[in-house]
């Protein structure tokens, strides 16, 4: 709780500098000056003034979520149902009562990429308590703040999603550190003084429209033709505990069987979910996810999980989207006020670790690619759950795009320990083989796991994972090897396996 | 007397450091000594005889360049875009109908400055890594009947190269201008301006010419220069108006040349002497050159298990070659990488292809296989290095 460094969490912000110098990789249109003068029209002129009065705002239970995704994302979410617009938020509205307004942004017709903007505003209610508000509004506007009067009252502006990740991220360290205010003031001057260095630096590259990688949302999920358990009963207690003996391709089948059984089930979309990201799968994961909250949109797990998903896949926004939903919609962290009582729960909880809000933070620090921050955070989630391979397989993930290849190796290894049927971390284990130079190790890891993923089933090609056979591609042709390079583009394992065997690589 | 309100630069203090690189992008390309040196020789002044010796000098490297016999022919001073912008502002009037060519950003482009003087403009649009067929072109033709139609040769954004044969025959059946980017592509894929009925030609100085950016070669045909001299209106820009243009240049009957504008005079220099080096070595040398070392490439790339991103053979460009971007890394983290470690450019997509593909240029001097390699071998380590784990 309240007892963690503050001074760790104001130098992840000055780490985050290079982060937030960086173009988001998929940097957004900015609507026309003319959408912005007439979103604004009831407003005040172009400095988005809207001071906030302290001591008054509140947090509803249901909080109004800050839609980062893309209008084009066909979740099935309805863009209009998180719209924001400036002109509804008036200080006036703030009556303190139980209330969070989050207004309404007029986007009017656009329908491709916008540039959010999205104020984080955090009052100090009294010295015990914070809250936090926030806001989104679609403008032009550059990187401000604004101090407002009254200590402790700090203004977040974001323009962009590399702001929204830290911004995010202030979220969640409100909730840690709510009675620090020195804290609090030195956050707001740091925030000063990224934005004046950001200023002083930013420089608009050739920001072209973006096409957006190959949304999986926008294709439906793709069911297994041929399913030998679609009538099977039981089959989501039987897909769960197939999972759990590490056979993620019966797993899967079961599971797509218990939703052809009953297509409104959540809790199996989230689990097929979950087990197709095990099983090194994420497209397939990613459809999985949303539909569950299509069906349950307040799914923790699913959410963490979409998060997770998401963040491989690099939709940034996506995922900031994704966890800060699992912020909101989490009893222990979305703080309800009711008249003059708070909510007594939410305040002991933070004494102890909850490895998920870990694994959060862990995901959020992998965006910003503060990579020995998210060790960190799945180290102590760990320490909780040290036999949660799940856990481990992340931590080993963070270590390796982080560059301790090595020390990855030990974090999957231990792993499948746990599940030796954990497709996606033997993924990973060969992965940083190849990063260590290791090519034979590498493409024996990828055999084994193309070799559990067909051996289960006896099915076609299409059980195994494509993500693997690329992988298993690169590390085949960095052997200087022809000969397998061609069985390898030809999708080959007998031939491949019997080279391994024979000890030909 | 009032003091200073802005103070002298802190940062001009510091002096002028400009790293070395191999530029593998999209352009420009990198500078050989010779051209680089040709920029630094003293500054004449812009009307002087021996900088209108040098500006002739450019105009006949042009017309060996381009394969034409057009006496409009000089260089805009600015880059591809410049010329673009000649082009249509001088060739188009308001009202009058254009069609673009969309199979990439330069068609965009192309829409967009046409728009801006009030033509009336369609597009016809292929996919990404495809092109147009002389048919389609056609039905195009007859339904718009546009005054201009407009093509890209080399596509960069894409690494398309557009076939050109018949096109230009069948604009004219049509009664409608042609006019061709060739930015990416001239020099080093064969084009030939008068067989093949173009109109109006540009491109760049800084790709295959390997000198650097700053002028825009360019050239209008017979057909072009009726239209463009009978025009009702002026053109909207008086800088690249083409009347005044041509008197620069030497192109027109006029007795002699009046001021318009302040040439670039070194980058004259420069581009004098890229064109003297490509005709040394000779267009059809030059051609088969890129020819040859593009498909060294992509065989190599293909031995490392990346794929090409245009499927046809004969349609790949062979000054920029885009490669799908591989499965499993962030193509921004391969490139940063490959920078970062082997002080090699390359880059991502651009317009249509953002997020798709990489693309590697081999343009003049940078187009020879110790150059490929060099490239192979980091794309290599960038595989080795960058693949991305799943958490």
């Amino acid at each position: 709780g309240a007892g963690l460094h503050s001074h760790f969490y104001v130098n992840f912000l000055l780490s985050l500098c290079p982060f937030l110098e960086q173009q988001e990789s998929r940097p957004l249109l900015s609507p026309s000056i003319d959408d912005f003068l007439s979103e604004t029209r009831g407003d005040a002129p172009p400095t988005l003034s809207r001071p906030l009065t302290s001591n008054t705002a509140v947090l509803s239970t249901t909080l109004d979520l800050v839609d980062l995704s893309e209008p084009s994302d066909t979740s099935g979410r309805s863009h209009k149902d998180h719209r924001w617009s400036p002109t509804k938020r008036s200080p006036s509205e703030d009556t303190g009562l139980n209330h969070m307004e989050a207004g309404h942004v007029d986007s009017g017709d656009q329908v491709s990429q916008q540039s959010s903007l999205i104020r984080f505003c955090l009052t100090p209610l009294d010295s015990d308590q914070m809250s936090c508000r926030t806001s989104c509004s679609l403008t032009q506007q550059n990187l401000q703040t604004q101090r407002h009067s009254g200590p402790g009252v700090l203004t977040l502006e974001c323009r962009s999603l590399s702001w929204c990740i830290v911004g995010l991220f202030l979220i969640l360290c409100c909730v840690l550190f709510q009675s620090d205010t020195v804290f609090w003031d030195k956050m707001q001057a740091e925030w000063e003084e990224l934005v004046r260095r950001k200023w002083l630096d930013s420089d608009c590259e050739d920001q072209q429209p973006v096409q957006t990688m190959v949304s999986p949302a926008e294709r439906g999920y793709l069911f297994s033709p041929n399913n030998p358990y679609r009538d099977q009963p039981n089959a989501f207690l039987e897909g769960q505990e197939r999972g759990r003996q590490g056979d993620l391709t019966a797993a899967v089948l079961l599971l797509e069987a218990a939703i052809f059984q009953d297509p409104q089930d959540y809790e199996a979309w989230q689990l097929l979910g979950s087990t197709q990201a095990e099983n090194e799968n994420e497209r397939a994961a990613i459809v999985s996810l949303q539909r569950c909250l299509e069906l349950r949109p307040d799914h923790l797990p699913a959410l963490l999980a979409l998060a997770v998903s998401c963040t491989n896949c690099g939709l940034q926004q996506e995922a900031c989207d994704a966890l800060w939903r699992w912020i909101s919609h989490n009893p222990r962290y979305n703080t309800c006020y009711h008249g003059d009582h708070t909510c007594e729960a939410s305040q002991e909880n933070l004494d102890c670790v909850d490895p998920d809000l870990q694994t959060g933070l862990g995901v959020l620090f992998n965006l910003s690619a503060d990579f020995n921050k998210a060790v960190s955070a799945f180290t102590t989630a760990l320490s909780v759950r040290p036999q949660d391979y799940l856990l481990w397989n992340r931590l080993g993930a963070t270590l390796a795009n982080g560059n301790r290849s090595e020390e990855a190796v030990e974090a999957y290894t231990r792993a499948l320990e746990l599940q030796p049927g954990f497709i996606r971390s033997r993924y990973n284990l060969g992965i940083s083989c190849i990063n260590l130079g290791a090519h034979r190790e590498a493409v024996s890891n990828f055999l084994t796991a193309l070799n559990q993923q067909r051996r289960s089933q006896r099915c076609s090609q299409q059980q195994m994972s494509s993500n693997i056979w690329a992988a298993l591609r690169v590390a085949v042709s960095l052997m200087d090897r022809p000969d397998l390079v061609q069985a390898a583009n030809a999708g080959d394992l007998d031939l491949l396996m019997l080279v391994l065997d024979r000890g030909d690589i | 007397m009032a003091s200073l309100a802005v103070l002298p630069p802190e940062r001009l203090k510091k002096p002028l450091a400009v790293p070395s690189r191999l530029l593998f992008g999209p352009g420009p390309s990198n500078c050989p000594p010779r051209i680089l040196e040709a920029g630094a020789k003293p500054v004449i002044g812009h009307m002087h005889p021996e900088i209108f010796e040098i500006m002739d000098d450019i105009k006949s490297g042009i017309q060996y360049m381009f394969q034409t016999n057009n006496a409009v022919t000089l260089a805009v001073s600015g880059t591809g875009h410049t010329a673009m912008e000649c082009a249509i502002f001088n060739s188009v009037e308001p009202g009058d109908s254009v069609v673009t060519a969309v199979n990439g950003i330069w068609g965009e482009r192309a829409a967009d400055m046409a728009e801006r003087i009030g033509a009336k403009v369609n597009t016809i649009v292929a996919a990404p890594g495809r092109f147009l067929s002389n048919a389609e072109i056609e039905q195009v033709l007859a339904k718009h009947r546009p005054a201009l139609f407009f093509l890209a040769h080399g596509e960069s954004s894409t690494g398309v190269l557009h076939p050109l044969d018949g096109i230009g025959q069948l604009c004219h059946k049509y009664d409608c201008l042609f006019l061709v980017d060739s930015v990416a592509s001239i020099g080093g894929a064969p084009l030939f301006m008068d067989q093949q009925e173009i109109d109006i030609l540009y491109t760049g100085s800084q790709k295959v010419l390997n000198a650097p950016p700053g002028t825009a070669p360019i050239s209008f045909s017979e057909r072009a220069c009726k239209k463009i001299f009978d025009r009702k209106t002026k053109p909207v820009s008086f800088f690249l108006d083409l009347k005044w243009l041509a008197n620069y240049w030497g192109c027109d009957d006029k007795p002699s040349r009046v001021y318009h504008h302040t040439g670039p005079v070194t980058a004259f220099y420069s581009l004098r002497e890229s064109l003297a080096v490509l005709a040394e070595e000779g267009l059809e040398k030059s051609w088969e050159r890129h020819q040859d070392v593009a498909e060294y490439f992509h065989a190599g790339l293909e031995n490392m298990g990346l794929k090409l991103f245009v499927k046809e053979k004969k349609a790949r460009l062979p000054t920029v070659t885009t490669v799908v971007a591989p499965q499993g890394y962030d193509w921004k983290e391969i490139t940063s990488f490959i920078m970062k470690t082997h002080n090699i450019e390359i880059s991502g997509g651009l317009g249509p292809s953002v997020g798709l593909v990489l693309r590697v240029g081999l343009m003049g001097c940078n187009s020879s296989k110790s150059k490929v390699d060099m490239v192979l071998a980091a794309l290599k380590d960038a595989l080795r290095n960058c693949h991305e784990n799943k958490l």
